[in-house]
């Protein structure tokens, strides 16, 4: 009985070791170093630049945050509740952003915008130029960031809708219609999963680098980002990086607070038939403005990255120049995803079964890992492993695969937490009353039952390895680099032809997988 | 004039019926209990009469209109003037007692000072007085099934729907509101459609019963 309680035991301190070096030594690294010297802090935080700067980033977080959720939650309560046709696929098309780092959009809008693109060509040059001088700008930004993250708001307002139990609404329904219903009851219930996606935009937005720097605005990351890249001044660059981490743990408090008081509406799994919406007149005109949402914010950028790009000639130049960083993403982000699911399995099964009494701060912390830039990570972990005696980790791509099991335990932890909720753990002391050892259950008892999230676990944090730019230029050791960090590099100067080619490569980079990964799994489905 | 009335009603499930060809009706004021096996179509009827799905074939009937028919609602179930105790309660966790109450009272365009008076009144009668303030996840199994009997007499409706209230209460606290029940009606005088497969609540609330055996009518009584 010791053995096996011992086995376990030692299995989930393993996770937590792994998790804690990881994610949460590079925090106390990197503030240990911007402590050696109050210059560091005087210097940046004493410079008006630096707090012109934030004000920007949080301007821009907060234009952004608020149009994607007027956008996202309409949206998300349409394709959640109502009898729209086609509400699956506008659902899809809508989510396509999240495939690909917001600087691929940028682009997309630059070809559908700028001098020289779709609107140039059509209107005139001289719409062109004034549209494009509207692009490079803070307007431009917002719109990028709201398409780019729209899809986190939409895809959570959904999958809390769904989940609110349909007894509720239609205990409401027998006295009031459908619009009060759905304003007392439906959106209050959700309200926590709303909350989160708002807080989850607004921080994401406050980190992202590549599409305001493509677009030429300047914002908080970037100080960070130069004094480490350009200055090489750790001590400056971290002291940069500490304003984003107080926003990233109000931004955290805010989850915290609202997801810990109200966690009555979570009923994931339970398979029960969402109440619907009948739209009766106003499904043609909601329809056809939804189609219209849909051709200006996906299909307009995408479409003009697609009419730049897709020439043989460009896109074997493309290969030529950045098909080895293409299969380096592939390998990397299947190895992270791989690692992320084995520790999000434990972790979660940690947290769902109150393994240790710190669960809850795993999952806080995680969650804080994830909404910190991918910038401030990278520092941390450039702090922590910098040294002769870690080189085989350093210069190797094991510091990237580090720094996407940091920034995304997160995601792999709460998907297959999900689900462990649907399980009883009644099932897994069966195994242990029959005899089962820990090494058996978790084999033939707690992977198999949990193996839809794993898989789903596996898909996502693919997705966002794959996608992610500042671990990747900040992390990948010289000759190393990833597609995005590739793509960015070539930028500065490639043609516009070669940048358009390099998105849609990178764009495939992760569709395609995804979409193999979702027929097999749908094959698999129908099969069992 | 009857108060729920079902003429040759069908329902299927994809393929599979739940019920078929049934034909019924309910007096104002009647008490009536729906009993049968698990499956057999008990839970159907009610959210038949509730508006939450409309027969495949036959009318539906309540206070005298049609309100469904041929597989079209043709009045929503707001407009149908019910009230409905679910199996797991369906008490909105985001709203008091109070609030849980006054949801349907506000919905009939009431004036505050009625709505109160109301309110009061109904929880006085299923002794939770000084309860407005609460919500239902402080409040015990039997007082949470209270606040949701409260909920569904508090507009006065023409009919009260009970789908299996009682089913995951113990001995005692079931016998109990049963008798709560009955005196509800008592004082109140609503009609009661209660469904069950508790032999115990057939006999302590129904005047009338209607089994059902896989979707037919299996006898009256």
């Amino acid at each position: 009985m010791d053995r096996v309680l011992n086995s376990k035991r030692i299995t989930l301190w393993v996770a937590v070791a792994i998790f804690v070096i990881a994610g949460v030594l590079p925090l106390c690294f990197m503030l240990a170093a911007s402590l050696t010297s109050a210059a560091n802090y005087t210097a940046t935080l004493g410079n008006p630049r630096t707090w012109g700067l934030l004000r920007s980033s949080l301007l821009l977080a907060m234009f952004t945050t608020t149009l994607a959720s007027l956008a996202g939650v309409t949206l998300g309560i349409v394709l959640a509740k109502t009898d729209l046709p086609l509400r699956s696929v506008f659902a899809v098309v809508l989510s396509m952003p999240l495939l690909f780092p917001p600087y691929i959009l940028a682009v997309g809008w630059y070809e559908a915008l700028g001098r020289g693109g779709l609107l140039s060509q059509w209107a005139g040059s001289a719409v062109g130029e004034a549209t494009s001088a509207w692009l490079f700008a803070f307007p431009g930004a917002v719109l990028v960031l709201t398409t780019a993250f729209l899809p986190v708001v939409l895809l959570l307002t959904m999958t809390y809708l769904r989940a609110v139990n349909p007894a509720l609404e239609q205990a409401a329904r027998l006295s009031s219609r459908w619009p009060a219903v759905l304003g007392s009851i439906t959106i209050p219930l959700a309200a926590p999963g709303i909350v989160l996606s708002l807080v989850l935009v607004f921080l994401m937005t406050m980190g992202e680098f590549g599409a305001p720097a493509f677009l030429r605005v300047d914002v908080f990351p970037v100080a960070s980002f130069t004094q480490f890249t350009a200055f090489y001044n750790f001590g400056a660059a971290t002291a940069a990086a500490l304003p984003l981490v107080v926003v990233a743990l109000l931004g955290l408090a805010v989850e915290q607070r609202v997801l810990r008081e109200k966690t009555f509406q979570f009923g994931w799994g339970l398979q029960r038939d969402c109440e619907q919406v009948a739209l009766g007149s106003a499904r043609t005109p909601l329809f056809l403005l939804i189609t219209l949402t849909s051709l200006v914010l996906v299909a307009l950028p995408l479409g003009a990255l697609v009419l730049r790009g897709l020439s043989l000639a460009v896109l074997r130049e493309a290969l030529d120049r950045a098909g080895a960083s293409a299969i380096r993403t592939l390998v990397y982000s299947a190895v992270s995803a791989t690692a992320l699911s084995m520790l999000g399995f434990f972790l979660a099964y940690l947290i769902h079964r109150r393994a240790v009494a710190f669960w809850r701060s795993i999952d806080a912390v995680a969650l804080f890992l994830f909404t910190l830039p991918g910038s401030v990570i990278a520092i941390g972990l450039i702090a922590v492993w910098n040294r002769p005696s870690t080189n085989w980790i350093y210069a190797t791509p094991a510091i990237l695969v580090t720094g996407f099991i940091a920034q995304y335990a997160a995601l792999s932890t709460r998907t297959i937490l999900a689900g462990f909720a649907q399980t009883s753990p009644s099932l897994e002391e069966a195994a242990e009353v029959a005899g089962a050892g820990w090494f058996r259950r978790v084999r033939e008892i707690l992977v198999p039952l949990a193996m839809p999230s794993i898989l789903v676990s596996w898909a996502v944090t693919f997705l966002f390895c794959a996608r992610e730019v500042s671990l990747a230029l900040l992390l990948a050791p010289p000759g190393q680099d990833t597609l995005t960090a590739r793509t960015m590099t070539l930028m500065a100067n490639g043609s516009p032809e070669l940048v358009a080619a390099l998105c849609l490569l990178s764009m495939s980079l992760t569709a395609v997988p995804l979409a193999v990964y979702g027929a097999a799994r749908t094959l698999w489905c129908k099969a069992v | 004039m009857s108060a729920i009335e079902f003429q040759g009603v069908s329902k299927r499930y994809r393929d599979r019926p739940v019920l078929c060809d049934l034909s019924f009706r309910i007096e104002e004021g009647e008490r009536v209990v729906v009993h049968g096996p698990s499956g057999c179509g008990k839970t159907t009827v009610l959210r038949l009469v509730a508006g939450f799905l409309a027969p495949d074939e036959g009318k539906v009937l309540v206070g005298g209109r049609v309100v469904a028919s041929e597989g079209i609602a043709l009045i929503g179930p707001e407009q149908r003037r019910l009230g409905m105790v679910f199996q797991d309660l369906a008490l909105w966790p985001h709203l008091t007692v109070a609030q849980n109450l006054d949801f349907a009272l506000k919905a009939q365009g009431l004036a505050g000072e009625i709505r109160r008076e109301r309110l009061s009144d109904m929880l006085a009668r299923v002794q939770l007085s000084g309860s407005e303030d609460v919500y239902p996840a402080r409040l015990s199994g039997g007082q949470q099934q209270r606040v949701a009997i409260a909920r569904a007499l508090v507009a006065q409706p023409l009919a009260v729907l009970m789908d299996e209230p009682l089913s995951n209460l113990d001995d005692e606290l079931r016998d109990e509101l049963c008798g709560q029940i009955l005196d509800l009606h008592a004082q109140l005088g609503f009609t009661l459609v209660y469904v069950t497969h508790s032999k115990e609540e057939m006999r302590r609330i129904g005047v009338r019963s209607i089994r059902l055996r896989e979707g037919h009518p299996a006898g009256m009584g």
